[in-house]
């Protein structure tokens, strides 16, 4: 792996850094920050829920994403209730249930645990 | 004859797989959410069996594959849409559909492009099934001869035409394979239990999940270049009128489309060649054969049929080296094996002997797929082609919201999401460079099938030579010393034209240093020193008088 690696870089045209890479370096920094929104959603799913995180995150996101539309807010809102239902519903796919849900009265308990 | 009715009982018998409503629901799904899935630019079916993997785990194998293959068959018939439509493929299999659909469209053909290429892809996809369908006799009864010695030398054949068939990038494809089987390496080896790679840590004695790379690799590397990258606008013209008119002339040109199909079913056989040769053979032979070769590129029908037929013929093809041996040829199939290890059904030889009707009834589910896939397109074209206008942000953002379906839902393990996090960036930097991703995925698998094969077949080895002296192995030995010579044939002219293109002028640097000193090498070399003495002698100034 190594050797295959080195032998690439060594066949690379040699030039100086140039402000074109700068830039690409920026570009792929940027990248984080989706990065961090993807583990916020992953580490807020078990402890709030699945669905009341999709359903916030969902249009949080399109908003950073700079939609400010109602239309792309709501279709953002739906998109992300089909998914979980999709998944987590029909198909039920192993999501935990969150700590949240740990406090709902009895039957609403495992509706959401089992559902949403 | 006895084949022949052999044949037809074990279609009877694989006829009450296919009868069960689950997998019509699963062929269904498959066909219309593949064709949708084809049809968006920017995701392509690897995304989408890469977070539908993990819930294809839940169901039984024969649903799950038909999902799966249902996604893989169907995505490149919905991938020509917009390739036709507005120049960007919809899958990267139809690159080549570009060439001459978008011409087409613009010339305002845009239906008879699309017809064409629904027809072309139909063929295709039915020639290949028909094809493996008669072919599986064979493959049963050539399966079994291949022990762990052949299947080790087929896997490293697979990794080795992988590698060799991202020309001009070798080395890093290379390298991504060399990757790919160190990640299958790192944990506690079953066997031995020894642990490879762990530095003790103890969420890595587990191993790298193939799926949480795969993830990484293909879905969330995708979200972030959508999430990162522009909307575009699209304007789209609405398509009046029938698209069965493609039939008719794909009937025009049988020799085009049944040597396309073919190259179709003999790349998708070989592991580790795939789509992207098989249209490229069957497009040059159309090219070369046609009354019109100056067509090609320009809206030529005769192009758009070769690379359709070809692409389409090679999802079912690419099944025969999965099933009958194993060894998947490319990242597709490789996430597909994960489905068979979770059910504990082990594809190979064995599954050719004992469960042939599981096999067949596979084979009938791609045909039924081919049938619903054309009618829902020629049914629902017009309103399939809005999915084009889902603007690409908001689309890595539900890709974003699927993976995590996809990754969590397998061991609800926060550091899977980490890692798949990690493989998405890493994912990422490789797209911006161009640099290719899938020898990764096969690397990873097929260094995991190698390692065990190599194990097993040590036992009966005892020289060197023991590993090739059958027959199979032979030959596989004989076409993995082939390939490697062809490829360092391949560099070496490929270095000899650089070499020429470095030494010419035409390409040199205008600047006047650089012009003075390519003189002043001139004037001093022995070369120019004959040049300049044969230039004196004819063109000594004349002694005519005038």
């Amino acid at each position: 792996m190594l050797g295959f690696t080195a032998l690439h870089l060594w066949h690379l045209p040699r030039r100086r850094f140039d402000r074109v890479d700068w830039q690409e370096g920026r570009i792929w920094l940027t990248v984080l920050e989706w990065v961090l929104w993807f583990l916020a959603y992953v580490w807020l799913v078990p402890l709030i829920g699945y669905m009341p995180v999709t359903l916030v995150f969902a249009p949080l996101l399109t908003l950073r994403l700079g939609y400010r539309s109602r239309k792309m807010i709501w279709l953002s809102v739906v998109i992300g209730a089909a998914i979980v239902l999709f998944f987590k519903a029909f198909l039920q796919v192993k999501i935990p249930g969150a700590a949240l849900y740990e406090y709902l009265p009895g039957g609403i308990r495992t509706f959401f645990i089992l559902y949403l | 004859m006895d084949l022949i009715t052999e044949f037809f009982a074990q279609m009877h018998a694989s006829g009450s797989y296919l009868a069960r409503w689950d997998v019509v629901a699963a062929l269904l799904a498959g066909s219309i959410g593949g064709v949708l899935i084809g049809a968006i630019p920017g995701v392509g079916p690897a995304v989408a069996i890469a977070i539908l993997l993990p819930a294809t785990f839940s169901m039984d194998p024969i649903v799950g594959l038909t999902v799966l293959l249902g996604i893989y068959g169907s995505s490149m018939y919905g991938g020509s849409i917009p390739a036709i439509l507005i120049n960007t493929p919809g899958t990267a299999v139809n690159a080549l559909t570009t060439y001459d659909g978008f011409p087409m469209t613009t010339r305002g053909e845009a239906r008879r492009a699309l017809s064409l290429a629904y027809s072309s892809s139909f063929f295709g996809g039915v020639f290949s099934v028909l094809c493996l369908i008669f072919l599986a006799p064979v493959l049963a009864a050539v399966a079994p001869m291949f022990g762990s010695r052949e299947i080790f030398l087929a896997a490293l054949l697979g990794i080795i035409l992988v590698v060799t068939a991202h020309r001009k990038q070798t080395l890093i494809a290379g390298a991504m394979a060399c990757f790919g089987i160190w990640l299958s390496t790192i944990g506690l080896h079953p066997a031995t239990y020894s642990k490879r790679y762990t530095f003790d840590q103890g969420w890595l004695s587990s191993g790298v999940n193939l799926i949480v790379v795969v993830l990484g690799l293909f879905a969330l590397s995708q979200a972030f270049i959508l999430l990162q990258g522009e909307d575009e606008k699209v304007r789209l013209t609405r398509l009046k009128g029938s698209f069965f008119q493609g039939f008719r002339e794909l009937a025009r040109h049988p020799r085009v489309a049944s040597v396309s199909a073919s190259f179709g079913v003999l790349m998708g056989m070989i592991p580790g060649v795939g789509e992207f040769t098989a249209q490229f053979m069957s497009y040059t032979y159309a090219q070369k054969t046609s009354k019109r070769p100056e067509d090609f590129g320009h809206g030529s029908s005769e192009g758009l049929i070769a690379s359709e037929t070809a692409n389409n013929a090679v999802p079912s093809a690419a099944m025969i080296p999965l099933l009958a041996l194993g060894i998947p040829g490319e990242a597709l199939t490789a996430m597909m094996l994960s489905v068979f290890y979770v059910h504990n059904v082990t594809p190979g030889p064995q599954l050719f002997q004992n469960d042939m009707d599981f096999v067949v009834a596979l084979y009938l589910a791609l045909l039924i797929l081919n049938v619903l896939v054309v009618a829902f397109l020629l049914v629902a074209t017009n309103q399939l082609i809005k999915v084009v206008n889902i603007p690409n942000r908001f689309l890595g953002m539900s890709i974003l919201i699927l993976s995590f379906v996809g990754v969590f839902s397998l061991r609800n393990s926060f550091t899977d999401c980490i890692l798949a996090a990690a493989f998405g960036v890493f994912g990422f930097v490789l797209k911006r460079l161009s640099l290719p991703v899938v020898p990764i995925i096969l690397g990873m698998v097929l260094g995991g099938i190698m390692e065990v094969k190599l194990r097993s077949a040590m036992a009966r080895v005892k020289t060197p030579l023991d590993f090739i002296d059958r027959p199979i192995a032979a030959v596989l030995f004989a076409i993995i010393m082939l390939v490697l010579i062809l490829h360092a044939r391949r560099v070496w002219l490929d270095y000899k034209q650089q070499r020429e293109k470095s030494r010419s002028t035409s390409r040199a640097s205008t600047r006047f240093e650089a012009h003075l000193s390519r003189r002043n090498r001139s004037l001093i070399s022995e070369r120019g020193k004959t040049v300049r003495s044969r230039r004196k002698t004819y063109s000594r100034p004349s002694g005519d008088k005038s």
